[in-house]
């Protein structure tokens, strides 16, 4: 695996990037990818809240125009998360803590995907109180990018 | 005019608490973790609460919307003590740091632009009607709010690499 990681690492445009004297190469991108970081969590956590019983005169159908959004995070940061990774790939890939986090993202889009469809579902009641099922998915979210969050930002200390 | 902070930074940084925090090699990882958690929650909840005000699902009454901004104050306290912590450990590489006096000029602006909305905002938003447009100086709150929240987590990330290094 280390050399195929080696490579990619050495290509020019990672090179280039990794050795740049420049705010506006590593710098930037690690400082997009807490830009993403922040929104895409953040907006997760106002669904969540609502899901907890936060803010009951929002209605539900509100949050449609917020999944989409929080998507614009993600895909900035799979973008700069690629960068990030291969400028430094033959160490993070051989992070354990790299993969928890991966994984916990994974996790996490997923749940978001699964959280909306149910929101939208004719099984969710749109009123309050909210069904145990939705209360557990909005902890599960929550926990998940807890997890997400705090293992990424330990790769630069653990592993 | 940073120099000014000389005996104050030497107090700090080898009082007994400082010295204690700095032993505990967990410390400062765990506050970052903190940080992060804290930053999405502010960003998150405060920038929902803004995009309402700019005119996103104006449907809901804005004092609704606001129900939530306790959770921003949670994230934004979470914030506060771990980055306590790093200026009692490290206290010269922040106040040494211009990037971290500007991080510091844009908290203040978001906080001065939220007692704006606050003090002067609230009967207007009490007024305004499901589906109203949203007025003027509500969306320039709320483009101000994102703005300065940009330009804290900009110059906090940069902290590293803007200016002094560390």
């Amino acid at each position: 695996m280390t050399p195929v990681l080696l490579w990619i690492q050495h290509l020019p445009v990672f090179v280039s990037i990794a050795e740049a004297d420049s705010v506006w190469a590593y710098p930037t991108v690690l400082m997009l990818h807490t830009v993403g970081l922040g929104w895409l969590v953040g907006l997760n956590t106002v669904v969540n809240l609502r899901l907890l019983g936060v803010g009951k005169r929002v209605p539900f159908g509100s949050f449609e125009k917020l999944f989409p959004m929080m998507w614009w995070g993600f895909w900035l940061n799979l973008a700069t998360g690629i960068i990030l990774f291969c400028l430094d790939a033959d160490h993070k890939a051989h992070q354990w803590i790299f993969y928890a986090k991966l994984g916990s993202v994974v996790l996490a889009m997923f749940l978001l995907t699964a959280e909306r469809n149910y929101i939208r579902s004719d099984e969710f009641p749109k009123t309050d109180p909210v069904p145990v099922k939705a209360r557990r998915y909005a902890w599960a979210s929550l926990s998940l990018w807890w997890i997400a969050t705090a293992t990424g930002r330990l790769m630069a200390y653990v592993g | 005019m940073m120099a000014y902070f000389g005996p104050m930074v030497q107090w700090v940084g080898h009082s007994h608490l400082a010295i204690y925090l700095r032993d505990i090699p967990w410390v400062w990882p765990l506050c970052e973790t903190i940080h992060f958690i804290g930053l999405a929650m502010v960003v998150g909840v405060a920038g929902f609460f803004d995009l309402r005000l700019l005119g996103f699902f104006n449907r809901v009454p804005i004092s609704a919307c606001k129900e939530f901004m306790p959770w921003a104050m949670v994230g934004f306290a979470l914030n506060l003590v771990s980055g306590t912590v790093f200026l009692i450990i490290f206290p010269g590489q922040y106040v040494y740091s211009q990037t971290w006096w500007f991080k510091v000029f844009f908290l203040l602006i978001a906080g001065a632009n939220a007692l704006v909305f606050e003090t002067k905002m609230a009967d207007r938003m009490l007024a305004l009607q499901p589906g109203e447009a949203s007025p003027a100086a509500f969306r320039a709150i709320g483009a101000l709010s994102l703005v300065s929240w940009f330009f804290v987590l900009y110059f906090g990330r940069m902290l590293p690499y803007l200016g002094t290094a560390y």
